[in-house]
């Protein structure tokens, strides 16, 4: 029986009783010291560290500031030795990892942070609505013409930017990252169905901000 | 018959191939007949294409990789316990056997919790700023304006609890529930909220610790209330304790302003009921 099978079963024994002596002392155990921290360094070398450029894009995907963004890669990689031990051998690390970055990021950044100023979406909502109620031809040529593509600067990562966290996060996994349904569910702890929602929601919230922006420059007819 | 307000959804499930085989027919035969249904199709595939191609992936800062695994010998956080020197690096069979020890210590002596002499707020502080809630549980929050009252049920693998707070009455006050946390030695939840006063952002947070020892107190505010001061970055923190709750309020405001909103208005918690789970 390994040392952390050890303290996973007297955790579970002592649950809920409280018994704070004990479990500092267990989790100072945990940090696995000496040899065995060796190898377990080794190990999470290996296996974590090749994601982290991935794990960076998304950092500064939140952050949206390099500096803030190594900040955050950072404290995620130390928070992730830090429970290393309760990763389960296998299973994918990748999703294990942007869990605890994005956990890192709202409990301990979002509130430091400026959020971006959140666009109205129930204002924006009918045009995209009645557009294409009434003119679908014109949302046709949006995509014929390649208006989103046409726009200087960074409407699109502008755009991306202030949509609300849960949506954006499901957007760039699924869209940038070319990630699943279901792996996404397992890093935002959610279900599959709440995961299709929001890639909708947050989809049509983009398509609406660039719509908006496309019409106050002209692109589009109103 | 579908109408284009049902498959607004599915519109994204389909793009992404995610559609079951039976809903896949049904929306088919709703695009091919409806033009604006068909555009939304286009122009989301056209968004989505743009999100892949437009957005710029971009190389880690050179060092950042150095930076990283030199950190890793550094441990993020050290309890005061760790801080102690004879509870380093102790060989594996003397942490085995104290192990055993304190089981058997555990199984033999404490019927009952024993909580409230070992804990203190500096050690539930740090617990509670290390140990978010998702990491190792899940949490429910029931709260609406009319009732301010937080509900959480804390679901872990081996247990579930429920706790009912009320929140403090700050007049008309709205607040944002940003999150839960909860302390690993007590397993008891702190609820994070966040509120707007003369435009400056206040947090507070609620914690549910009936066995912590609060520190002598500093200070006093106006109506008498003992309060400990600390600091959180540039921010100040003032905690308090009420009907056994403790209150921790960070903000950029000065002193005597946040210390007035140590109020003895507090309304006090109500009932704990206890889920089910736990009893049996």
């Amino acid at each position: 029986m390994s040392i952390s099978n050890w303290i996973d079963t007297l955790h579970g024994l002592v649950q809920g009783q409280g018994l704070p002596l004990c479990l500092s002392i267990l989790n100072s155990f945990s940090a696995t010291p000496d040899n065995e921290g060796n190898s377990q360094k080794k190990l999470f070398e290996q296996q974590a560290l090749p994601h982290l450029n991935l794990v960076y894009n998304l950092a500064l995907r939140y952050t949206r500031k390099p500096e803030d963004a190594e900040d955050l890669v950072q404290e995620t990689y130390l928070r992730a030795y830090r429970f290393f031990h309760q990763y389960e051998q296998g299973t994918n690390i990748r999703a294990w990892l942007l869990k605890i970055l994005r956990n890192t990021f709202i409990n301990r950044y979002r509130k430091k942070m400026k959020e971006p100023k959140q666009v109205a979406f129930e204002e924006i909502e009918p045009f995209y609505e009645q557009l294409a109620k009434s003119n679908p031809g014109e949302l046709m040529r949006v995509v014929e013409r390649d208006v989103f593509g046409k726009m200087v600067g960074d409407e699109i990562t502008e755009a991306l930017d202030k949509l609300p966290e849960e949506f954006r996060t499901a957007v760039i996994l699924c869209d940038l990252q070319n990630m699943t349904y279901e792996e996404i569910a397992e890093i935002m702890d959610c279900p599959t169905g709440t995961v299709r929602s929001r890639i909708s929601r947050g989809r049509k919230m983009l398509q609406m901000s660039l719509l908006n922006y496309a019409k106050i420059q002209g692109y589009v007819k109103g | 018959m579908l109408k284009c307000n049902d498959i607004s959804e599915r519109i994204s499930a389909w793009i992404d191939n995610k559609l079951e085989s039976n809903e896949y027919a049904e929306l088919a035969q709703h695009i091919k007949e409806c033009p604006s249904c068909q555009a939304k199709v286009s122009l989301e595939q056209y968004t989505k294409m743009m999100v892949k191609t437009k957005l710029p992936l971009v190389s880690p800062p050179t060092g950042l990789y150095e930076k990283i695994t030199n950190n890793l010998k550094v441990k993020s956080r050290i309890s005061w316990l760790e801080r102690i020197p004879l509870l380093q690096p102790i060989p594996l069979t003397t942490a085995l056997a104290s192990l055993i020890v304190l089981f058997l210590i555990y199984t033999t002596w404490f019927t009952q919790p024993l909580v409230t002499d070992v804990a203190d707020w500096e050690v539930c502080k740090d617990a509670i700023h290390s140990h978010e809630l998702d990491e190792q549980g899940k949490f429910i929050m029931d709260y609406t304006e009319s009732n301010p009252q937080v509900l959480v049920q804390l679901v872990n693998a081996s247990h579930r609890r429920d706790f009912n707070m009320s929140l403090p009455n700050y007049n008309t006050q709205k607040f944002e529930i940003k999150g839960c946390r909860f302390c690993e030695m007590c397993k008891k939840p702190s609820i994070y909220l966040s509120f707007q006063r003369q435009g400056h952002l206040i947090s507070l947070e609620m914690l549910d610790a009936t066995h912590i020892k609060f520190p002598k107190a500093k200070t006093q505010n106006v109506n008498g209330v003992p309060y400990y001061r600390g600091k959180y970055e540039k921010d100040l923190v003032l905690i308090w304790k009420k009907n056994n709750l403790v209150y921790a309020i960070t903000s950029d405001l000065p002193e005597k302003e946040l210390a007035e909103m140590i109020s003895p208005e507090m309304s006090s918690r109500t009932n704990i009921p206890t889920h089910p789970a736990i009893n049996s």
